[in-house]
C-alpha cells in the first residue's frame, strides 16, 4: 500500500539533518509525495487532457511547480491503473482527438482522504515549526 | 510555421518506449497522446519566442527529464505484458506468426525433453543413414570428376562384334597408336596400364609401388599438371627416349621426404635407371589410385608390338559439341581400316565409346542402398508420426480450447507442423553428426576396397541440399497426419472431458495401426533383402574350393618388370620348381592362378564335334601349372595320369582336365586320349594362331577357379607352364609350420635365383577370397546394419503403440477385470491387436520381400537358393520381436488393479 505521506515525513527529517540540501531535490521529493493529491485536485471540477493538467499546475502554483511530460503521463497512467482516474478519447469536429482524464468514484474518495491527511500534516508542521500558513 | 509532424515524434517516442514491451495497441495510444502533448509544448515555446529547432530540442529534453519516460513507466503493469499467443487469425502477419509458432514449439519441446529426444534420435538415425549413402552416391555418381571438362571425357574400348562371351576388350598398343590419329573429334586420346613396379635408389630399401604406364598426354587430358617439375612430353614416350618417371605426391612425401631436389635425380625402376621429371599433387591418382607414372614406351617390348595383347585402358576428351556417336564413327573408320590391314587380329572389331563413369554394377548397388535407407527413414517417420499422434491425443484439450476460441484449423495444423519441422531439423542435425563418422569410415576404406583417388567421400552443397529436403520431407511425412488429426477433435466431447474412447481417438488408433503395419512391412522387405545378401556372402565365403584351402598359402611374383623373355622365364620357373621340391616340411608348386582366383578362359573345341559358330563354343578355365600342383593342392587323379615331369619340361601338348570338364563333355567317361582345341576368347576361330590340338592325358578332382551362378564347379584344363611360361606366377604352398614359414622358404628360394624379383603379398587362399569379396562384404554389412536399424525401430514402434493403447484403455481393462475377465483374456485383448497389425504387415511385406528375392539374384554372384527359408526366418524373427515388444505392455495390463484403474480417470 502506497502511503501518500510517507515521503514528506522522511524528507522533512532529511531536510532538518541536512540544511544545505539541494533545492531541486527538495522540489522533486515534495512533488513525489504530493503529486497524486495535485492531479486529483486538478481533475476534481471536470475532465481535462494531459497538456491542460500540466499548464494548470504551473499556473496555479505561480510557476513554482512544473510537471513535464516525462513525469506527468506515467503518473496519470498509474492513477488510471489504480482506478482513481479514467482516460477517454474525445473527438471534436476539426480537431485531433484528445485523451481526457476524469475522476472515478474511487478517485474522489481518495482525494477527500488525502486532503484531510494533508491538512492535518500541514497543521502539525505549523505547530512544530512555527511556520504560519494562515 | 512548420508544425512538427506527428510522424517525427512517433519515432522518438517509439524508441523510448521500446524496452517496455507494451502491447502494440497500447503503445500506439500512448504515442498518439504524447505526440499531441509535444506538439502543444512546441507551439507554446515558439509563441514565447523560441526557434523551431530550439522548441523541438527543449520539448525533447523534457521527455528525458528525471530518468525519462521509460524509467517512470517501468512500474506500470501495462508494461511487460507478454505478447499473447493468438491462435485465431494472426494480426501480425505470416512471418511473425511463424516466429510465435517456433517459440511455442521450442517451449513444448523443452517441457517434454525425453519425448523430443526420442523423436530427434529416431529421425537422426533415419536421416544419418540416408545422408551417408547419399554422400557416397554423390561422390561416385553426381559430383563431376575433378578433371578438366570432365563431361567430355570418355572411355575407349574395343567392341568384339559377334562375340557374346567377350563383347568388350581393352586396346592393344599398336591399335591405340592408330586411334590417336582421330583428331577430328578428340582433343586427346590417352591410354593407361596399371601395374606394380619396383622402385629402388641408393638410400632406401626397394619397394613395390602401384604404378601406371601412361601415354605422354594423360595429365593433359585430365588437366592436372605436376605440382613440381614437368609433365611428360611426346619425346619421353618415343622409342629410345631416356626413361622418365613422375612421382605421386604421397609417395614423394613418404619415400623421399618431400625433397624438391628429387626432380632431376635418377632412381631405379624395375632395375632400369630412370630420371624423376616431376611430382604430382597427392590427390591425383589417375586412372585409379596410382602413385607412380611411367611413359607407355617403358612397357616390355613384346606387349608394345603385339596386336593381340589387349591391355590398355583408353580414355579420350571429346572436342566441344562433339557427340559420343560422332567420336565412335571416326574411330570406327580407323578400326575398319585396321581390320582390313590386319584381319588376323582386328577382324570384327569396332570402337566402344562410353562416358567416363563408375561401373554399372556399383551403380545398381548404390541405387539399392538408397532404396534401403529410404525404407529406414520411412520406418523412422512412421515411428515419429505415431509418437506425435499419441501426444496429439494428450494435447487434444489444449487444441480444442484454441479451436473453441476461434483459431482456424489451418492455424492449428500450422502450429503442429512447425513443431514437427523443428523436431526434424534437430533430427537432421543429429543425423549429420551421426553420418559424419560413417562417411569418414568410407574415406578410410582399406586399399582393396577404396575407390579411385578422384572419388572423395565428402559432403558438399548437394549433400546439404539433400539433407534439407530430407528434413522437410520427414517433417511433412511424420507431421501431417498427426497435425490433421489433432486439428479435428470433437469439440463438445472434448470439453465435456469425454476424452477416452471418443470418435477422434478411434481414427487416431486406426492411423497408428496403419503406421505400425507399414513399419512391419517395410522392415520385412529390408530384412529379407539384407538376409539374402548376407546368406549369399556367407555362401561365397564358404565356397567349396574342392580342396582344403584353409592352410594353402598363395604368393606371387611378376617377371614383367625385368623384361624376362620366354627362355629366361622358362629357365627361372624350372629352377624354382626344382628348388621348391627340396623344402623340408614345405610343399610348394607353381600355377598361373590360385584356387578360387579367376584363371584365363579359353573357348573349347573338341575333336570330332561339330562347331556351329565360334560364339557357341563353351568357355573353360585354363591353368598353367607345374608338375607338383595337383599334389600340393590336393586334387586326386581320377583317370589317366597327372602331368609328368616330361610334360612340364618338354611340353608335348598333353593336358589334364578336371572331373567337371570330363562329366560335361565326355559323359561316357572316355576323356583320356581325346583331343581338344583351346582358343583365345577374342581371337576369331579361323585366324587364331598357334592353335594346336592338345591331348587329354588325365582327369583330376575338381578345384574351383570361378564361381558359377549354378554353384557347380567350373570346367578347368591344366596345361604345363612350359607351353607358354606366364609372366606372373603364383606359388602355392603348404607348410607344417604355417603360412609364414612357407612364405619365408619360397621367398628365400626365389631370391637365390634372382634377388630383384620380389615376392608379392602373401596370404592364404581363404584370406585372398575374403579380400576379393570386399564389395559383397562392404555392401552386405551396410544392408545388414540398415536392416537392423529398421527392425529396431519397427520393434520400438510396436512397443510404443501397444503401450500407448494400454494406457488409453486402462479404464476399459479395469472394467473388464472388475467384471471378472481373467488375465489370459486381458493378455489377448492387448496382444491380439498387435498380432493383427503384425500379420497384416507381414502379408504386405512378404509381397515386397518376394519381389526383392526375385530381383536380387541378378545382382548377386554365386549361389542363391533357400529364399523361402530366409523369408520364413525373417518373418519369425519379426513376429517374435513384435510379440516381445507387446508383452511388456500386456503384462502391465494383466497386473492392473481394477480399483486403481477405475480411479485413474
Amino acid at each position: 500500500m502506497n502511503f501518500p505521506l510517507f515521503y514528506p515525513y522522511q524528507l522533512s527529517i532529511a531536510y532538518m539533518a541536512m540544511p544545505a540540501i539541494d533545492r531541486r531535490m527538495l522540489d522533486r521529493e515534495l512533488k513525489k509525495g504530493s503529486a497524486e493529491l495535485i492531479i486529483l485536485s486538478i481533475l476534481e471540477p471536470r475532465p481535462r487532457h494531459g497538456y491542460e493538467i500540466s499548464k494548470l499546475i504551473e499556473t496555479r502554483s505561480n510557476g513554482q511547480l512544473k510537471f513535464h511530460i516525462a513525469s506527468l503521463y506515467p503518473l496519470l497512467y498509474r492513477l488510471e491503473e489504480r482506478g482513481w482516474l479514467q482516460g477517454r478519447w474525445v473527438e471534436k469536429a476539426g480537431q485531433r482527438r484528445r485523451r481526457f482524464y476524469s475522476l472515478t468514484a474511487e478517485g474522489r474518495r481518495v482525494l477527500a482522504s488525502q486532503r484531510s491527511t494533508w491538512k492535518a500534516f500541514v497543521e502539525a508542521m505549523g505547530l512544530i515549526t512555527g511556520v504560519d500558513h494562515a | 510555421m512548420p508544425d512538427p509532424s506527428k510522424g517525427s515524434w512517433t519515432r522518438e517516442l517509439r524508441a523510448r518506449l521500446a524496452g517496455l514491451h507494451l502491447s502494440p495497441a497500447r503503445e500506439a495510444e500512448i504515442v498518439d497522446e504524447l505526440a499531441q502533448h509535444l506538439d502543444d509544448r512546441c507551439e507554446e515555446l515558439r509563441a514565447a519566442g523560441s526557434s523551431d529547432t530550439d522548441a523541438r530540442r527543449l520539448a525533447l529534453a523534457e521527455l528525458s527529464e528525471g530518468g525519462g519516460l521509460a524509467d517512470r513507466m517501468q512500474a506500470l503493469s501495462q508494461a511487460h505484458t507478454p505478447a499473447p499467443i493468438v491462435h485465431g487469425r494472426s494480426s501480425a502477419g505470416w512471418l511473425r506468426g511463424f516466429r510465435e509458432d517456433m517459440r511455442y514449439a521450442a517451449r513444448i519441446m523443452k517441457r517434454q525433453p525425453w519425448f523430443a529426444a526420442t523423436i530427434v534420435v529416431t529421425l537422426g538415425l533415419g536421416i544419418a543413414v540416408n545422408n551417408t549413402v547419399f554422400t557416397i552416391v554423390n561422390a561416385v555418381v553426381l559430383r563431376p570428376q575433378p578433371f578438366e571438362s570432365a563431361d567430355r571425357i570418355v572411355q575407349l574400348n574395343v567392341r568384339n562384334v559377334g562375340n557374346a562371351q567377350n563383347p568388350v576388350s581393352e586396346l592393344s598398343y599398336p591399335d591405340f597408336q592408330e586411334w590417336q590419329t582421330a583428331r577430328r573429334t578428340f582433343e586427346h586420346i590417352v591410354a593407361t596400364e596399371e601395374r606394380a613396379v619396383d622402385v629402388a635408389d641408393e638410400q632406401r630399401a626397394p619397394a613395390v609401388v602401384r604404378a601406371a604406364y601412361v601415354s605422354w598426354n594423360t595429365f593433359k587430358l585430365i588437366g592436372h599438371p605436376p605440382a613440381l617439375g614437368r609433365d611428360f612430353t611426346a619425346a619421353d614416350d618415343r622409342t629410345g627416349a631416356s626413361p622418365a618417371v613422375i612421382l605421386g605426391g604421397t609417395l614423394w612425401r613418404a619415400r623421399f621426404g618431400a625433397d624438391p631436389a628429387i626432380v632431376g635425380k635418377t632412381i631405379r625402376v624395375n632395375g632400369v635407371p630412370s630420371t624423376v621429371i616431376g611430382v604430382m599433387p597427392p590427390e591425383v591418382g589417375f586412372p585409379d589410385r596410382v602413385e607412380f607414372w611411367l611413359p607407355l614406351v617403358s612397357l616390355p617390348e613384346a606387349e608394345r608390338t603385339s596386336r593381340s595383347t589387349h591391355i590398355l585402358d583408353g580414355f579420350g576428351r571429346l572436342r566441344p559439341d562433339v557427340t559420343i556417336e560422332q567420336a565412335a564413327t571416326e574411330l570406327d573408320g580407323i578400326t575398319a581400316a585396321l581390320a582390313e590391314r590386319y584381319p588376323d587380329t582386328n577382324r570384327n572389331t569396332a570402337s566402344f565409346v562410353t562416358p567416363f563413369r563408375i561401373a554399372p554394377p556399383i551403380m545398381a548397388v548404390l541405387i539399392a542402398l538408397l532404396g534401403a535407407v529410404g525404407f529406414v527413414l520411412l520406418i523412422a517417420c512412421a515411428n515419429v508420426a505415431n509418437l506425435l499422434l499419441a501426444r496429439a491425443a494428450d494435447r487434444s484439450r489444449d487444441v480444442t480450447l484454441r479451436l473453441a476460441l476461434g483459431a482456424s484449423r489451418w492455424r492449428i495444423v500450422r502450429q503442429l507442423l512447425v513443431e514437427s519441422v523443428l523436431l526434424s531439423a534437430a533430427g537432421g542435425l543429429c543425423g549429420l553428426a551421426l553420418s559424419y563418422p560413417a562417411v569418414q569410415a568410407f574415406q578410410n576404406l582399406p586399399a582393396e576396397a577404396a575407390p579411385p583417388s578422384w572419388v572423395q567421400f565428402t559432403m558438399d552443397w548437394r549433400v546439404f541440399t539433400y539433407l534439407v529436403v530430407l528434413c522437410a520431407g520427414s517433417a511433412l511425412v511424420c507431421g501431417l497426419v498427426p497435425a490433421w488429426q489433432a486439428s479435428r477433435p470433437n469439440l463438445v466431447a472434448m470439453l465435456n472431458d469425454a476424452t477416452r474412447g471418443s470418435a477422434g481417438s478411434r481414427t487416431r488408433q486406426r492411423w497408428m495401426s496403419t503406421f505400425v503395419v507399414a513399419q512391419v512391412a517395410l522392415a520385412l522387405v529390408l530384412l529379407t533383402g539384407a538376409a539374402l545378401m548376407m546368406q549369399n556372402l556367407i555362401g561365397l565365403l564358404r565356397t567349396d574350393a574342392g580342396v582344403d584351402t584353409s592352410d594353402l598359402t598363395q604368393m606371387s611374383f611378376d617377371l614383367r618388370r625385368r623384361d624376362y623373355d620366354r627362355e629366361r622365364r622358362l629357365l627361372l620357373l624350372g629352377q624354382l620348381e626344382e628348388r621348391l621340391a627340396s623344402g623340408p616340411g614345405v610343399q610348394a608348386a607353381l600355377a598361373s592362378a590360385a584356387p578360387l582366383d579367376e584363371a584365363l578362359t579359353r573357348r573349347l573345341q573338341i575333336e570330332g564335334q561339330a562347331v556351329a559358330t565360334p560364339d557357341t563354343l563353351p568357355l573353360v578355365s585354363m591353368l598353367r601349372v607345374g608338375q607338383r600342383y595337383f599334389d600340393v593342392v590336393g586334387a586326386p587323379v581320377i583317370a589317366g595320369r597327372a602331368l609328368a615331369a616330361d610334360d612340364v619340361r618338354q611340353p608335348d601338348d598333353n593336358v589334364v582336365i578336371n572331373e567337371r570338364f570330363a562329366r560335361m563333355h565326355f559323359p561316357d567317361g572316355a576323356a583320356v586320349g581325346k583331343r581338344i582345341l583351346l582358343i583365345e576368347p577374342y581371337a576369331s576361330l579361323n585366324t587364331a594362331r598357334d592353335v594346336r590340338w592338345l591331348t587329354i592325358v588325365g582327369v583330376v578332382g575338381n578345384v574351383r577357379q570361378r564361381m558359377l551362378p549354378s554353384g557347380e564347379f567350373d570346367p578347368v584344363v591344366y596345361t604345363s607352364y612350359a607351353t607358354d611360361p606366364p609372366q606372373t606366377m603364383q606359388v602355392l604352398a603348404r607348410a607344417s609350420a604355417g603360412p609364414t614359414a612357407a612364405a619365408a622358404f619360397v621367398d628365400a628360394e626365389l631370391r637365390a635365383l634372382d634377388p630383384d624379383v620380389p615376392l608379392l603379398p602373401v596370404s592364404t587362399v581363404d584370406e585372398a577370397l575374403a579380400r576379393r569379396l570386399w564389395p559383397q562384404r562392404l555392401f552386405g554389412s551396410m544392408f545388414a546394419i540398415f536392416a537392423s536399424i529398421a527392425m529396431l525401430l519397427a520393434t520400438c514402434g510396436l512397443y510404443a503403440v501397444t503401450s500407448y493403447a494400454v494406457s488409453r484403455r486402462t479404464r476399459e481393462i479395469g472394467v473388464r477385470v472388475a467384471l471378472g475377465a481373467d488375465s489370459r483374456k486381458v493378455w489377448w485383448a492387448v496382444t491380439g491387436t498387435t498380432l493383427r497389425q503384425l500379420s497384416i504387415g507381414v502379408v504386405i511385406g512378404t509381397a515386397g520381400a518376394a519381389a526383392i528375392a526375385a530381383v536380387l539374384p541378378a545382382f548377386l554372384v554365386g549361389s542363391g537358393g533357400g529364399n523361402c527359408l530366409v523369408l520364413a526366418g525373417v518373418v519369425t524373427l519379426l513376429v517374435a520381436a513384435g510379440i516381445t515388444a507387446s508383452t511388456v505392455p500386456a503384462r502391465r495390463a494383466m497386473r492392473l488393479d481394477p480399483t486403481a484403474a477405475l480411479q485413474s480417470e
